[in-house]
């Protein structure tokens, strides 16, 4: 009766029972995050070993490990090094996720926050902030620290917001999405976002131009514990929040009203979605500027190894959204030591030929409608 | 009992229903015919809400449609539409399974999964379980969409009323599985589910229904038994087809076969 089954698409993955492998795979995702992180933190101008790092994070606790660190080292660790880990940590979870989220969302794989022009919007708020600010003469840059520090974010977040908002109703027709409309949408706001941030080079201070180009090629090197502390929530409640859509997400793959039928409140779930990408993906654009193409490469490679069930998808993108970051920061910042490169360029260096690829092989999976 | 009173919708100045009142019980499949844009679809939306309503009210076990909570109408009710748009790579099981979202609470369990592929065996898919569905032809997709919406209403909840709508379930399916589709949804008739079925095959309808509603024109034009809607006068006013219809010679249903007006072959 069981005829033999057609070759499958990834060979020897079976997806449909599949928990004990999904389960494995996440712990794995976890293993390899800690590696990463730990290399990360040893690796730089001053080598850390992992001893030492665990002696100097004790020291500060109260506890005397027998491996000994310099006051150099400890510095370094403790206001360099660790902040700047876990600003890429979660910025790469964020991202990760948000592709994850946004490709279930418009049920299309190609949706990346900077593909569609989310990060580009929130760039573009961020930067009008600036413009503002100097027009009506009270500089953002003038106010205390944690103005700054707040008023970024959250301009960059109603940014995010507006354009997902925006993409989201130039590209769904009957609740169906078109997808050459999402990536023309993604075009016309990195257009709008370049005009912006050309003319506020062409009034800037030199400050104000480094921040820009900041932005445009995307840097951890701001990280430090105070920005870390105003990222955390940003990205954490989304993080978290994500994986309980999981299920609306999936059945939201078969189409809006099917999912409609299978009792999924469609329109909350949209907006949930939009508002928590848009808080992710704000915040990293204002910490850290436009790095690219995480959230287009991040979903794709988990949906390789465990399907497309965004309840495994989601947690994985997270998780290996944010070794995928600290890696590529740690890249950046080793590979032409002392200079340093921009990590927005390399990432489009590993995603830009990955989206090509995409592209040629959607072809033939009529995923390009 | 769905019922639909006096239902009017109405697109770009035009109206698309227009006073239409049905009813499907529990226990019964209907079947709806009529010719392209007669408004067969536009009432299956109507039905579950889709589409919003000018005028009228469509009531689901005496109950508003829209003062039910989407979770709870769905384990009631399921819809099965012309097209779906799933390009991500599900297997067929994964599908099927999508069908029991409305009554999960946690993970998908044993029961879950027994019922999932019971309704896969129950439209001959069972072999395609492990297969991705965008891999699938037409048909094979629309038997796994029928899949899952037969795993969503398998067991009646809390010993409510279920009820099926389909939408040309049988519009990609060779002649087989056409009449095997059917077969399924009136086995599923007689375990007490209300089921309406959008059909064009006037023969299945006349095989396969206890009523057939006639539409034309976004009104219905006859309703009743088949061999009382599926006529001659009937096909010919609301079809603009000149048939015989004849008896079936097995089942004693009608039987309709276009006579051809310029008959050269």
């Amino acid at each position: 009766m069981t005829a033999p089954a057609a070759p499958r698409l990834f060979p020897g993955l079976s997806l449909a029972p599949g928990r004990p492998r999904a389960r494995l795979l996440l712990a794995f995702l976890c293993a390899l995050l800690v590696v990463v992180a730990l290399l990360a933190v040893d690796k730089g101008a001053v080598e850390i070993s992992v001893a030492q790092q665990f002696s100097i994070v004790a020291g500060k606790l109260g506890f005397r490990l027998p491996w000994h660190f310099t006051v150099e080292q400890e510095a370094t660790l403790l206001n360099i090094r660790l902040p700047r880990v876990l600003t890429g940590l979660l910025v790469g979870a964020g991202l990760g996720a948000s592709g994850a989220a946004l490709q279930g969302l418009f049920r299309n794989p190609l949706a990346d926050p900077g593909l569609v022009g989310v990060s580009s919007g929130a760039a573009l708020a961020a930067t009008a902030t600036v413009v503002i600010g100097d027009a009506l003469s009270l500089s953002l840059f003038k106010l205390p620290a944690i103005f700054q520090l707040f008023a970024f974010p959250a301009a960059a977040f109603a940014g995010a917001l507006v354009t997902s908002l925006l993409v989201h109703r130039l590209a769904t027709i009957a609740g169906q999405t078109v997808v050459a409309t999402l990536l023309l949408a993604g075009v016309a706001v990195n257009a709008l976002a370049q005009a912006v941030s050309g003319f506020v080079t062409f009034y800037a201070t030199d400050a104000q131009i480094r921040s820009l180009t900041f932005w445009k090629l995307g840097s951890l090197g701001g990280a430090s514990w105070i920005s870390l502390g105003v990222l955390a929530p940003f990205i954490l409640v989304p993080v978290v929040i994500f994986p309980r859509l999981a299920r609306s997400l999936n059945a939201m793959l078969l189409g809006e009203s099917e999912a409609g039928h299978l009792g999924v409140n469609v329109e909350r779930v949209k907006k949930e979605i939009v508002v928590l990408v848009s808080l992710a993906v704000g915040a990293s654009v204002a910490f850290t500027g436009l790095i690219g193409f995480v959230g287009l490469v991040v979903p794709h490679l988990l949906r390789l190894l465990v399907g497309p069930d965004h309840r495994k998808v989601l947690p994985g993108a997270s998780l290996l959204g944010a070794s995928l970051l600290v890696g590529a920061d740690l890249v950046a910042r080793t590979v032409a030591a002392p200079a340093e490169l921009p990590i927005g360029v390399l990432t489009a260096i590993i995603g830009a030929p990955f989206f090509l690829w995409l592209l040629l092989r959607d072809r033939k999976w009529r995923v390009i409608h | 009992m769905i019922e639909a009173r006096g239902l009017e919708v109405r697109a770009g100045g035009r109206a698309l229903l227009e006073d239409v009142s049905l009813a499907v019980a529990t226990g019964e499949l209907v079947a709806v015919v009529g010719p392209n844009g007669a408004g067969k679809s536009t009432l299956r939306k109507a039905l579950c809400g889709d589409v919003g309503v000018a005028r009228g009210e469509v009531r689901m076990c005496g109950r508003a449609l829209e003062d039910w909570p989407p979770v709870e109408r769905a384990r009631v009710r399921a819809v099965m539409q012309q097209d779906s748009s799933l390009t991500f790579p599900f297997t067929s099981l994964e599908v099927a399974l999508m069908g029991r979202l409305p009554h999960l609470r946690g993970a998908e369990g044993v029961r879950d999964y027994e019922i999932a592929r019971a309704a896969l065996d129950a439209v001959e898919a069972r072999h395609l379980e492990e297969r991705l569905y965008p891999t699938l032809s037409g048909g094979e997709r629309q038997r796994v969409h029928l899949a899952r919406v037969l795993a969503q209403i398998w067991e009646h909840s809390e010993g409510r009323e279920r009820y099926l709508l389909l939408d040309e379930p049988t519009s990609n399916l060779d002649l087989a599985h056409q009449h095997s589709t059917l077969a399924v949804a009136r086995r599923f008739s007689r375990e007490g589910v209300g089921v309406l079925v959008i059909l064009h095959d006037l023969n299945l309808a006349a095989q396969y229904a206890d009523r057939v509603i006639m539409m034309g024109g976004g009104r219905v034009v006859a309703s009743g038994s088949p061999s009382e809607v599926l006529t001659r006068e009937a096909i010919l006013e609301t079809f603009a087809l000149p048939v015989i219809v004849t008896e079936h010679p097995q089942l004693g249903c009608p039987l309709v076969v276009p006579v051809s007006t310029s008959a050269v072959k």
